[in-house]
């Protein structure tokens, strides 16, 4: 095989712990340089996955997961937290630095995030990546990503959402909605997307799969041979498995819920009434999650999720920069609410009482 | 010192790719700490975990992890340690391995060999400051400092 050549190899639907527990095992047999480089798929059984920093307390509501069967687990990989069951592809390349172009950590997750968005247009719809790791149709979210980099060996992953359903997700993430409702289930509507709700109906899986990988040979030249899953990774699977299953893996981020409050705030101005919903880490003051609601009318409507999009993760102290920085870059019309209406709710709900 | 914009201090350790720093402390530990190549390369840093201390960590295995824009990795360790102290305000706020990698430490370390032996694959000075332009050049690595 030359440098071109990847092997793919699909593990299937399995447990949470499986995938996880496979993720190590191919980065230690890639870190070993006992495997080509892979570009794996793999569905799961009902799960949630919290990112590699994350809590799962703060994240997920455990005691809707136990009751309903749906595993927990953590990724090798960073993000937030997101819900899997057989209606999701995942799809992740395994492999040294040196067979990605180079650049930064963000520009090679781009290029990525690029091959994949251009291997879904494919099928049909009309795929863009969006900063920072997300891809997207018509502003709603379609795939997220998340890499690890250990050393020279990179594993990046994301996911396609053949379906979704949206009113479990909303039970099992930690969602900054006021009520679980229809309407937060329409909201959500609004950024997220699948290819059932694009198409009308859900391509079959081969055919994704197929998208997928032309995608990623027109955009990064890389040939694919179909593979068994290697003897390599399979030896390291035992050990992987009890690593991944040990209470200490789940439990090596275990931050209570009360660090992380949710927290609202409602602004009513000139332009309408604008709520905001928030979950603010107070463990180093910076907001996770931000939600916009209420009575107001902003053109193009997706600048409010794009919005949202950019104060995730930002330190409580750039809000104002960050959101006058956001409005600065593009054309807008809030129809009377100003830039600093949507800073000004969003500092309140901090400062309110949870 | 500096090569391409990424900020060098000579009196420092390195490992041979310039990934992270080392420090010997008067008390027999090492403080240790990302260079401005590594967080130029990771961008923004969202996320920092410190194994708890007294935690022993064999040569291979991370100190520390760290998480920017989705990615997660590994600070890589190149010496058989025991955690002593990890930095709380590093922990608390880990855009300050942006803003000033040399003085946001990670983590504080107690070498299982005395420390002359832990530290002797990494190097120093002028050594140093030849392989962390080596690096500059081979990976095109411009150093951009983070902004509160």
């Amino acid at each position: 095989m030359s440098a071109a050549d990847w092997v793919v190899v699909d593990t299937g639907l399995r447990p949470a712990h499986e995938h996880m527990a496979l993720d190590m095992a191919f980065m230690a047999a890639c870190a070993a340089g006992e495997i080509a480089n892979c570009f794996r798929f793999l569905r799961f059984e009902p799960s949630a996955l919290v990112g590699f920093h994350q809590s799962p307390e703060q994240e997920l509501n455990l005691a809707y997961c136990t009751e309903h069967g749906i595993a927990v687990q953590r990724r090798l990989t960073g993000g937030g937290a997101i819900i899997f069951d057989p209606q999701q592809l995942g799809w992740e390349l395994v492999c040294r630095r040196s067979a990605l172009p180079g650049g930064d950590m963000s520009s090679m997750a781009r290029i990525i995030c690029e091959a994949a968005a251009r291997g879904l247009g494919h099928l049909g719809i009309d795929a863009q990546f969006r900063p920072r790791n997300d891809i997207e149709v018509e502003g709603r979210k379609i795939s997220g990503t998340g890499g690890i980099m250990d050393g020279e060996v990179v594993l990046f992953q994301g996911t396609v959402l053949l379906d979704l359903d949206i009113a479990t997700m909303l039970r099992v993430l930690r969602v900054p909605a006021e009520k679980l409702d229809a309407h937060a289930i329409a909201s959500v509507g609004e950024r997220v997307t699948s290819l059932r709700h694009l198409l009308g109906e859900a391509p079959g899986l081969a055919a994704v799969e197929d998208a997928l990988l032309q995608g990623f040979t027109e955009h990064l030249g890389m040939r694919f041979v179909p593979a068994p899953l290697p003897q390599a990774v399979a030896e390291r699977l035992p050990a992987a498995l009890a690593e991944v299953t040990a209470p200490e893996w789940l439990g090596m981020q275990g931050r209570g819920r009360e660090w992380m409050p949710q927290k609202s705030a409602v602004l009513r101005v000139p332009g309408g009434t604008l709520r905001a919903e928030i979950l603010l880490d107070q463990f180093g003051n910076r907001l996770r999650q931000v939600h916009f609601s209420g009575d107001y009318f902003v053109q193009p409507r997706r600048a409010v999720v794009d919005l949202e999009a950019a104060l995730r993760n930002i330190h409580l102290d750039d809000l104002r920069n960050v959101v006058q920085a956001f409005f600065v870059e593009r054309e807008w019309d809030g129809f009377g609410l100003l830039p600093e209406n949507f800073a000004d709710v969003v500092q309140r709900a901090a400062e309110a009482q949870s | 010192m500096e090569f391409h914009g990424c900020e060098f201090r000579a009196e420092l350790y390195y490992d041979r790719e310039c990934q992270i720093w080392a420090r010997k402390e008067d008390d027999g530990t090492l403080t240790v700490g990302m260079t401005d190549i590594s967080q130029s390369i990771a961008g923004k840093i969202l996320h920092v975990r410190v194994r708890r201390p007294g935690t022993r960590r064999p040569k291979g295995k991370p100190v520390a992890t760290i998480e920017s824009g989705k990615w997660a990795g590994p600070v890589p360790n190149i010496f058989d340690c025991v955690i002593v102290l990890a930095n709380e305000d590093v922990l608390e706020d880990p855009n300050l391995l942006n803003i000033e990698p040399y003085e946001a430490w990670i983590a504080r370390v107690q070498p299982v060999a005395p420390v002359d032996i832990a530290i002797k694959e990494m190097v120093t000075g002028d050594a140093a400051f030849a392989l962390y332009g080596e690096r500059c050049v081979r990976d095109d690595i411009h150093c951009e400092r983070g902004m509160r």
